[in-house]
């Protein structure tokens, strides 16, 4: 039988030296690991904030608002907005064929949604009302000469989105 | 006569050479790996001051619209109930142009400047320039995006 004695012939690491190696990579490792961690969560906040429903719901009322406003009439009277801009009131024509404006359109915050509700204009019977966004933080409505402009905030909570946008009424 | 050899506690394992190798390899995975998220939350950081700057480019054209094109609008009055706005010294007007007026408009925390110009292209017609722009980065370079328009005087 042959026997292989390694036992006190093998050159190792002095107790300093392998406690030094070990205390310089436990604080690269830690350093690289917070890094990598820091990475990780900045990445992840700005993908969720991409991707949430805020990030839609800020391009929907974006789009539907300049929609609306853009087929509504300037004429004087036909646009109204309320004192603290919660609200506000366009009126637009259903068809070319019709005269005079005949419908209403109205952006109006309830509760964390802001909605969108069109009706006849005389008999006040509404026509279709649909939330445009939820998650509102705040929102406002102005008028200057034949623009309207909405500044509205929305924020879920993790993410929030800023919509500053205006449109010009172009009909007569 | 069997040969007995043990090998317990002598096993070949991985060299120092291999286990360097290996951490070499994951590090430059891991680095790869944040480099690549770090750009992408740049670049999504980058796209959402782009579209405030649109926003902001479009409220301030439109709202100048449905002024008319008058040449006493001003942002700083008309909008400053709603905008963190106020008079600023903004980008060169461009040749040919009058200057209306420049400001620094603060949303989402981040400073944009905008410059207003205008110039009558026909008797009842006048064209609207705006530019904003941002910082970008370091801040070093500004990021600037144009937008014009036409209002009947």
């Amino acid at each position: 039988m042959i026997r292989k004695r390694f036992h006190g012939s093998l050159p190792g690491f002095t107790l300093a030296e392998t406690a030094v190696a070990l205390a310089s990579t436990t604080v690269l490792i830690l350093g690289i690991s917070m890094f990598l961690a820091d990475n990780h969560k900045a990445f992840s906040k700005t993908y969720t904030g991409a991707f949430s429903s805020v990030a839609q719901d800020a391009i929907t009322a974006r789009a539907l608002f300049q929609k609306t406003i853009r087929q509504a009439c300037s004429s004087a009277g036909m646009a109204a907005v309320a004192a603290n801009g919660s609200w506000i009131e366009v009126r637009y024509h259903s068809s070319p064929a019709v005269f005079a404006p005949d419908r209403c359109a109205r952006f109006e915050r309830s509760g964390k949604n802001l909605l969108l509700s069109r009706s006849v204009v005389g008999t006040g019977k509404t026509l279709t009302a649909e939330t445009v966004c939820k998650n509102v933080a705040s929102v406002a409505f102005d008028l200057t000469g034949d623009s309207a402009q909405m500044f509205l905030v929305l924020d879920d909570g993790t993410s929030s989105q800023t919509v500053n946008t205006c449109a010009n009424m172009r009909n007569p | 006569m069997r040969t007995n050899v043990r090998k317990s506690g002598f096993r070949g394992g991985a060299s120092l050479v291999e286990v360097m190798l290996s951490l070499l390899v994951f590090m430059v995975v891991a680095l790869g790996s944040a480099n690549y998220r770090y750009l992408a939350a740049l670049d999504l950081r980058n796209a959402e001051q782009q579209l405030a700057g649109v926003d902001l480019a479009v409220t301030l054209l439109g709202t100048w619209q449905g002024m008319g094109g008058a040449e006493s609008f001003g942002p700083d009055k008309q909008l400053s109930s709603h905008l963190k706005i106020s008079p600023a010294k903004g980008d060169a007007t461009p040749k040919g142009y009058l200057l209306l007026g420049a400001y620094d408009v603060v949303v989402d925390d981040r400073t944009y400047r905008s410059t207003l110009y205008w110039r009558d292209v026909e008797s009842d017609l006048r064209e609207l320039g705006v530019v904003v722009s941002w910082p970008l980065g370091d801040g070093q370079r500004r990021k600037a995006f144009q937008l014009t328009g036409y209002a009947e005087i």
